[in-house]
């Protein structure tokens, strides 16, 4: 029998058979000379990747090493991945701990892994560019946007010093090549020392992020700047405190004489360490801040960045020095003026109304560049609940600062005698809300959402407009404003205000109809039917309410559903539990699942920690699965932070990244609610939709079902 | 009067010591293993810098690491294998940052071996990190598809067809000589 050149595959088997292969390919090789070379080649290949040098490991390894153990530092190692179900764990003593581990041990099921399914890359060249260079990028889309042909490549950009910055804006269009990578180019204007980056496709608006996507600008001698460092740090600090101290160690590195480098450093240490050694990592700090303050002829800034450095560690006399020293030199650059507020408030011990006086002052030399001079006058103003200084300060920050907008009018809401001014600031917030510029959209939010959040925001203000009008004694104008604020959103409290409006003006059957709306909420009590049918009396049959709750229940659940969103997580999640143990975590589990991502460093996320214990109790007793992923890594820390507030809602870590990468999201806090076959279904950034999403999914069909048998007066 | 003699250590306190957290103990592990984790770090990531880190990121979180080690199979076969997947995912982050590798600016080797030596090291760090990972741990680690599918969280089969790939493109880069 004749045997035809074997395909290479072949050939590769059998080199790697080592003489247990085919006997007919055996023969075939010793007349062949041309497969005979194919198999020596791997052979020759293998020797010599085996004999190619290793270089030794660094002479001071072992030292560092232990220096890093004797600091605190720990790493989670991928010691193994579990097959099949992990065993119960044992009750500890933390409470927290074990409610996790209990419920993620519920959820696994076993699945191969492979962790590169629907994983892109982004990277560009260089990747520390000058101000101005152009940027060649490259982009190698995973499973969400491979089919695409064209993409856009959107920059978060931060200047010096930026404070917060949510929007982003389109910096390069990327076309996909042959190989089905997409390239393009751009350039970070001057002033920008830190960008972070998506792509995302514009005809059905996905967005692909991830928080490593960044680029951190370099300095005329091709370091990263230390601007850019100090950016990147702010940025990543809210998502993950592991890499934002990795960028303060590089900027102290690069920057050992910067006390802002230091400071990080510091925060981001005492973030992770525990809270043992506390006392000597700000020990070890002091001395860095004596070094720092020996040298001569710091800048301000780094004065500034020294005062807080040395606050921190708790030296408050070199903090003190620093402070003299800086406003000796300069009393008008906003980190004089930021100093300077310190100092007053310091001064009156809060008294609201010198404290007010000096802020004045301060205001009329300049102060205007300090945004802690902005956000100290609209505090002190409140507190010394002074209605004409809410106003002025608000509307000194709010046009500084545009995001503070809706603060700074929800403050002046409040008080009855600035009322007028109040609502015309709303409906100049309405307007710019219902039309907002794409520029203001953060990162990693999809167009789609962006404008429902707009959208929603604006119902929210005219819901206040509404109210503040039925304040104001002007029933039909309230009713009218708050008949448009909930003609697209789903709000009971709203529904109330409607109800009332309506009532004042004798529509009794308005009233009932807006209340039907409240009642027919998965959020309201039990007994809040019994209490209307109890107040209309005879002017409502029973029959009739429970038609009305019905109906309400169809619209919450069309309103609702208008927002869904479908589509399958992309790969397995792999996720740690307490005890740095690996899971398969598989998001089909015949029930609803809500999955909320957070880390205990970001603001925003541990606002929402209080409402989600209240619900994640309430959904887990109704069968829904709960499961919080945190951008953390498990530790002692990490447990001691659960135990502390007494949160029992089951935690796990996505220690290697694969939750982000599978549920396509960056950014914390994130609320994902997922369907009994595990797609994706609703995605928002605040929990207060969560519940009637949850109901929805779990009762699809229904029309008049529990929640309106609940509802419906006690029948 | 005779100095009294101690016995090192057998690896199994060693062990123990450094499970309870004991730095001499740790230390010794090191001198006894590192260059092996060192080296099995240094061939996945084609980086000394990165090796390095490997090295220590290992080292480091070792004592509590071995409070899941049961003690099956050898010690240097176990730590290998957390050597190799603390530096797979040390890639992967690094691919993520869009971190890449700079070309060798290392002079023109002087004899054949050691220009046969640079250019199988070039080629090795020119293959995509998912190809160099299975080449390497199959090639010089010579661990099986198996255990290779375990140790990459990868789909059965795929280790294989990465073997292949990663040999083509080594016949590209190197040609077949």
């Amino acid at each position: 029998m004749t045997l035809l050149h074997p395909r290479l595959r072949t050939l590769d088997r059998y080199a790697d058979a080592a003489g247990q292969g085919d006997p007919r390919l055996a023969a075939h090789l010793l007349r062949c000379a041309r497969c005979r070379r194919a198999v020596d080649h791997v052979r020759a290949l293998r020797d010599a990747a085996r004999s190619a040098p290793v270089p030794p490991p660094a002479a001071d390894a072992l030292e560092r090493i232990l220096a890093r153990r004797a600091a605190g530092d720990r790493v989670i190692l991928p010691v193994a991945a579990v097959r099949g179900r992990a065993n119960l764990p044992r009750r500890g003593a933390l409470a927290a701990a074990a409610v996790a581990l209990l419920v993620v041990s519920a959820a696994l099921l076993l699945r191969p892994h492979e962790l590169e399914a629907g994983r892109s890359e982004l990277m560009l060249a260089p990747a520390n560019p000058r101000p101005g260079q152009t940027v060649r990028v490259e982009y190698r889309p995973g499973a969400r946007l491979e089919h695409e042909s064209v993409v856009v490549l959107r920059a978060q950009e931060r200047v010096a010093d930026a404070g917060q910055v949510d929007g982003a804006r389109v910096v390069a269009r990327l076309v996909r090549g042959r190989s089905g990578t997409f390239t393009g180019s751009f350039r970070l204007p001057d002033p920008v020392v830190f960008a972070r980056f998506a792509v995302e496709d514009t005809a059905h608006g996905r967005v692909d992020a991830n928080p490593a996507w960044n680029a951190v600008v370099a300095d005329a001698a091709g370091r990263p700047s230390l601007e850019g460092l100090t950016e990147q740090y702010q940025a990543l600090s809210r998502i993950d405190m592991l890499a934002a101290r990795r960028a303060a160690e590089r900027a102290v590195s690069l920057y050992p004489d910067a006390p802002g480098a230091w400071l990080r450093l510091f925060w981001a240490s005492a973030s992770l360490a525990p809270q043992a050694q506390a006392d000597s990592l700000r020990r070890v700090h002091r001395l860095q801040v004596r070094r720092l303050a020996a040298l001569s002829r710091p800048g301000s800034h780094d004065l500034a960045e020294l005062v807080f450095y040395a606050s921190a560690v708790d030296d408050s006399a070199q903090a003190a020095a620093a402070r003299a020293r800086l406003l000796a030199r300069d009393s008008t650059s906003a980190d004089a003026f930021q100093q300077r507020v310190i100092v007053v408030l310091g001064r009156h011990g809060g008294h609201h109304a010198r404290e007010l006086a000096e802020l004045e002052r301060l205001w009329g030399q300049g102060g205007g560049v300090s945004r802690q001079l902005l956000f100290t006058g609209v505090q002190v103003a409140r507190a010394g609940n002074d209605p004409a200084a809410v106003l002025r300060w608000g509307d000194r920050m709010s046009a500084a600062l545009p995001y503070t907008a809706a603060y700074a009018t929800r403050s002046a809401l409040a008080y009855p005698q600035i009322r007028a001014e109040a609502m015309e600031r709303v409906r100049r917030l309405v307007r710019r809300f219902l039309a907002p510029r794409d520029d203001d959209r953060p990162l990693e939010m999809a167009a789609p959402e962006f404008r429902a959040m707009y959208r929603g925001a604006a119902a929210s203000f005219l819901g206040e407009l509404g109210k503040a009008l039925a304040a104001e004694g002007r029933m039909a104008a309230a009713r009218d404003t708050l008949e448009l604020a909930i003609a697209d959103s789903w709000d009971p409290e709203l529904f109330r205000s409607v109800a009332q409006a309506r009532l004042a003006l004798g529509d009794t059957a308005g009233a009932v109809a807006a209340s039907a709306r409240v009642a027919a909420d998965p959020g309201t009590a039990a007994a809040y039917g019994d209490s209307v049918l109890a107040r209309f009396g005879s002017r409502v049959a029973r029959g009739d309410w429970r038609a009305q709750v019905a109906a309400a229940r169809l619209r919450m659940r069309a309103q609702v559903m208008a927002r869904a969103v479908d589509r399958r997580v992309r790969g397995p999640v792999r996720v740690a539990d307490a005890s740095g143990v690996l899971h398969d975590l598989d998001p089909a589990s015949r029930k609803p699942t809500l999955v909320v991502f957070w880390s205990r460093f970001c603001p925003a996320a541990l606002a929402q920690l209080g409402p989600l214990q209240e619900l994640s109790g309430r959904l887990r007793r109704g069968g829904t699965r709960v499961v919080t992923i945190s951008f953390d890594e498990p530790s002692p820390e990490a447990l001691a932070f659960l135990a502390s507030h007494h949160y029992t809602f089951p935690v796990v870590y996505d220690v290697d990244r694969s939750a982000q990468r599978a549920f396509d999201n960056a950014a914390t806090p994130r609320f994902q609610v997922l369907d009994r076959a595990g797609r994706i279904r609703f995605e928002s950034y605040a929990i207060d939709d969560v519940l009637r999403q949850v109901t929805v999914l779990r009762d699809p069909g229904e029309a008049a079902g529990d929640v309106a048998a609940r509802n419906e007066g006690g029948s | 009067m005779p100095a009294a003699v101690s016995s090192p250590p057998t690896p199994h306190d060693l062990l123990q010591q450094t499970r309870a957290g004991d730095p001499d103990a740790l230390a010794e592990l090191y001198r006894r293993h590192g260059a092996a984790v060192h080296a099995v770090a240094y061939r996945l990531t084609a980086s000394a810098a990165d090796a390095d880190d490997v090295l220590q990121d290992v080292f480091v979180g070792l004592p509590e690491a071995l409070r899941r080690f049961d003690g099956r199979g050898s010690f240097g076969g176990w730590l290998r294998r957390v050597a190799a997947r603390t530096a797979l995912m040390r890639m992967r982050r690094s691919t993520r940052r869009g971190e890449v590798a700079l070309p060798d600016d290392s002079p023109a080797p002087a004899t054949p071996d050691a220009a046969a030596r640079v250019d199988i090291e070039r080629a090795l760090a020119g293959l995509a990190p998912g190809l160099r990972a299975v080449f390497v741990l199959r090639e010089v680690e010579g661990y099986s598809h198996a255990e290779i599918t375990e140790i990459m969280g990868l789909r059965a089969g795929t280790s294989e067809v990465r073997l292949h790939r990663a040999r083509q493109r080594l016949r590209q880069l190197l040609g077949d000589r």
